[in-house]
């Protein structure tokens, strides 16, 4: 399918702790951008598809409110439940189907609507009430159990996984929307308070406000887009068991196969060589460890290493998050949809200050789910 | 589409008020198993699910989806979950037959749950559906909205309470056809009128209960359907759209917009619903609201409404039977609603109807609404037209 579909226009807002325009405020400004800059007008766009969670937007369908903003007015609109990438991955089936020949593309969240530790509480109620509710547990415990299972099965050191966070932060510093931007240091993370073991405040995200939208074409609008079409050359998701004590939880299984099927769209065999660039959904410090190895830059058991080698930073073989990733900026649903906008601005090469040179493919991810059940992995291209 | 797409298998629960025998994942299995079954397919031939879920306070688990995946046969498998309020599992359909007609999976499956009997009041639950600004301090919800509605629909297109208890008593009589349906008792005109006042002019009689229940619905493509299902319900025209009404800005705000409807007649090549359709599953949780898709759907003008009702137009030995499962009057797992419309138009195309089938089925149409109808914010409606040709 490798030629059909193209991002053509992109918008994202400023991310920041909390923003005093109203959802719906935010929403209508990065759509109203992502049109304009595909040259496009709200009467061309032919379906909406958005990704948004009423749990995390406090509403009982949030969509009542926010598809408005988001130019769903009298047009063909789906909402999946999911992290904005995957929202993308259903505008991309809707193109291919050949009934559409756009879709408008957006995810949002204001995490700043909750009060502080109640994302907590939305997430320990995702557990079942049987079993794992009682435990308390919730998206950074689910998390943590993860990191520290891999840590244990692999040794890895928490100093490895603060290079995480020492890389994104600073990469933060050259995108003028990251919501974080101050550098930190091996030491500031490792001293960071602790949150739940081995994860320390600092590898974890922050919680933000924001929007992200892209326009998403067939060939033939994508063409007259010339060379601000970042072309889909392969995408893919899957999804895991939900139980965690069902599953190694050192690995990312569902990550590897969501990423498989997107190399094998894309003919993609040797990833580390084959890609310029990736964004992916570093939720924790540890979780970009993990992922390094399920999206196959480096063998089980080694993105420690990786890390320390220095392949991931600016200047390595594939750098990883260029614009600072989650651990800077993380307006919870939106955080995948980011995701695959950074990484079709880096093969337009209109990533501005945080741009990779000479960037031709890239990869995206998306993370929906506790302990990152569902993953969805994009592969873009700079040329049809 | 790029590529024809066919449903061949569904599965149901029983609905009920509550389940207590089964949790939400266990139902969810039970739909799904059912719906392969149905097929004669396993779980190795599904390629992918699309899940529907509406508002998780109504089920008291947020993203109930992840929970139920592995039952809904997708453990290991690309997964995502729509929703779209009470058009949720319209939407999921549409979702699961996109999925299809990309070319890039062949058998699809639809899943949808609801436990609405989780919630002490699902009412206040939909209150938080609402402008939380403006509207909700306004103590609307879904069942005020439509009396709202129902009360200048009455003034505008000539109808009464009779006609709507006729509507009534014709759904709760075809509900002692279909086995799964939740709630199986006949009622009178009389009864209807005579039942408690919920909010005028809806009595008891006009509303829909509140139940828990799982359906599934087996979408693949043309190729395969066709070794799959003697009869596969070919999907000939669907539509999931988005309406906009805001008091006070909108000029009609009356009523659920049926621009899907009109999309999907279109893609299906039907100019003339009333003489090519043979069989409706509408999306009408309250009386009122079926007898006003008479018009909506083309089937007539808004000043024939009473006379077709009395009539007996929607009724099994009517012209169009609506509903010949009981509709949602009788069976509402918010959710998987929609997707039950889906589910049982396929049954009526593919022949496999049973006690509540209609005889000479050639195409089928299934509606879907969601949000809220006339009075702040979205709708979201849906419709989906099935055929036995492709």
């Amino acid at each position: 399918m490798g030629n059909k579909v193209a991002i053509i226009g992109i918008a994202q807002s400023k991310y920041v702790e909390n923003r005093s325009d109203s959802l719906a405020e935010v929403i209508f400004d990065v759509c109203y951008r992502a049109l304009q800059d595909a040259r496009l007008n709200i009467n061309d766009i032919e379906s909406v598809t958005l990704g948004a969670h009423d749990m995390v937007d406090g509403r009982g369908i949030t969509t009542m409110l926010t598809a408005a903003p988001a130019g769903a007015y009298l047009k063909d609109e789906i909402r999946v439940a999911e992290d904005g990438a995957f929202a993308a991955a259903l505008a991309c089936l809707r193109i291919l189907s050949g009934e559409f020949t756009n879709s408008l593309v957006v995810s949002w969240s204001k995490c700043s609507e909750c009060d502080p530790g109640t994302l907590n509480t939305v997430a320990n109620l995702s557990y079942d009430p049987f079993f794992y509710r009682p435990f308390a547990l919730n998206d950074v415990i689910s998390y943590a159990i993860q990191a520290q299972q891999y840590k244990l099965k692999y040794g890895i050191t928490d100093e490895q996984a603060a290079r995480v966070v020492v890389k994104n932060r600073a990469n933060a510093l050259n995108n003028e929307l990251s919501h974080l931007k101050s550098a930190v240091t091996i030491e500031d993370v490792l001293k960071s308070s602790p949150s739940s073991t081995p994860l320390k405040k600092l590898d974890l995200p922050p919680w933000s406000d924001g929007a992200c939208a892209m326009v998403i074409a067939n060939e033939g609008l994508a063409r007259k887009m010339k060379k601000q079409s970042a072309w889909v050359k392969g995408f893919g998701w899957s999804n895991d068991t939900y139980y965690s004590g069902d599953k190694e939880l050192s690995k990312l299984e569902s990550l590897s196969a969501a990423a498989s099927k997107a190399y094998k769209m894309a003919g993609i065999s040797n990833p580390s060589k084959e890609l310029d660039v990736a964004e992916i959904h570093d939720i924790t410090s540890y979780q970009e460890l993990m992922e390094y190895e399920a999206l196959g830059f480096c063998p089980e058991g080694m993105g420690g290493k990786y890390i320390q080698s220095g392949a991931t930073s600016m200047t390595g073989d594939i750098p990883v998050n260029p614009s600072g990733g989650c651990l800077s900026t993380n307006p919870y649903t939106a955080v995948g949809l980011i995701r695959v906008a950074e990484a079709a601005l880096q093969v337009t090469g209109r990533a501005g200050n945080h741009q990779v040179p000479g960037v031709k493919t890239a990869l995206a991810h998306g993370i929906s789910g506790l302990s990152a059940q569902s993953n969805c992995v994009f592969i873009l291209s700079k040329n049809q | 589409m790029a590529r024809k797409v066919a449903i061949v298998g569904t599965g149901q629960t029983k609905y009920a008020t509550k389940r207590f025998d089964l949790s939400a994942p266990d139902m969810v299995y039970e739909a799904t198993s059912k719906a392969l079954v149905d097929a004669g397919l396993t779980i190795k031939d599904v390629d992918a699910v699309v899940f529907g879920m509406a508002p998780e306070s109504l089920d008291g688990v947020n993203s109930m989806d992840k929970w139920c995946s592995t039952a809904a046969a997708a453990y290991g498998k690309p997964f995502m979950r729509v929703h779209t309020g009470g058009a949720t599992g319209g939407s999921t359909a549409i979702a699961a037959a996109y999925h299809v007609a990309s070319g890039l999976f062949d058998v699809v499956l639809a899943v949808a749950v609801e436990r609405v009997g989780e919630t002490p009041d699902a009412q206040r639950v939909l209150n938080r559906i609402y402008d939380p600004v403006i509207t909700s301090d306004f103590a609307l919800n879904i069942i005020n909205v439509v009396a709202m509605g129902t009360s200048r629909a009455m003034q505008t297109h000539g109808f009464t309470e009779q006609h709507m208890a006729l509507i009534a008593v014709k759904n709760h009589l075809n509900a002692l056809n279909n086995p799964y349906a939740h709630l199986q008792f006949s009622m009178s005109v009389d009864d209807v009128l005579k039942s408690p006042l919920v909010c005028w002019p809806l009595k008891m009689g006009d509303c829909c209960p509140r139940s828990d229940g799982a359906c599934a619905v087996v979408f693949a493509a043309a190729d395969k359907a066709k070794k799959i299902a003697r009869v596969p319900a070919w999907v000939n025209g669907m539509a999931a759209i988005t309406d906009i009404n805001v008091p006070g800005e909108t000029g009609d705000s009356g009523w659920m917009s049926a621009e899907a409807v009109w999309k999907a007649y279109k893609m299906a090549g039907i100019d003339n619903p009333r003489r090519q359709i043979q069989v409706v599953e509408c999306y009408a949780p309250f009386s009122s609201m079926e007898l006003l898709l008479y018009e909506s759907l083309k089937f007539c003008k808004a000043s024939e409404i009473a006379r077709l009702v009395e009539s007996g137009f929607g009724e099994m030995n009517g012209e169009i039977p609506f509903t010949p499962s009981g509709g949602v009057m009788c069976s509402n797992p918010i959710g998987a609603t929609a997707l039950i419309r889906v589910a049982e138009a396929a049954i009526q195309v593919m022949g496999k109807g049973d006690k509540r089938q209609v005889p000479g089925v050639i195409n089928a149409l299934a509606t879907g609404s969601g949000g809220s109808p006339g009075v702040g914010s979205a709708g979201f409606s849906t419709a989906m037209i099935l055929g036995k040709r492709p």
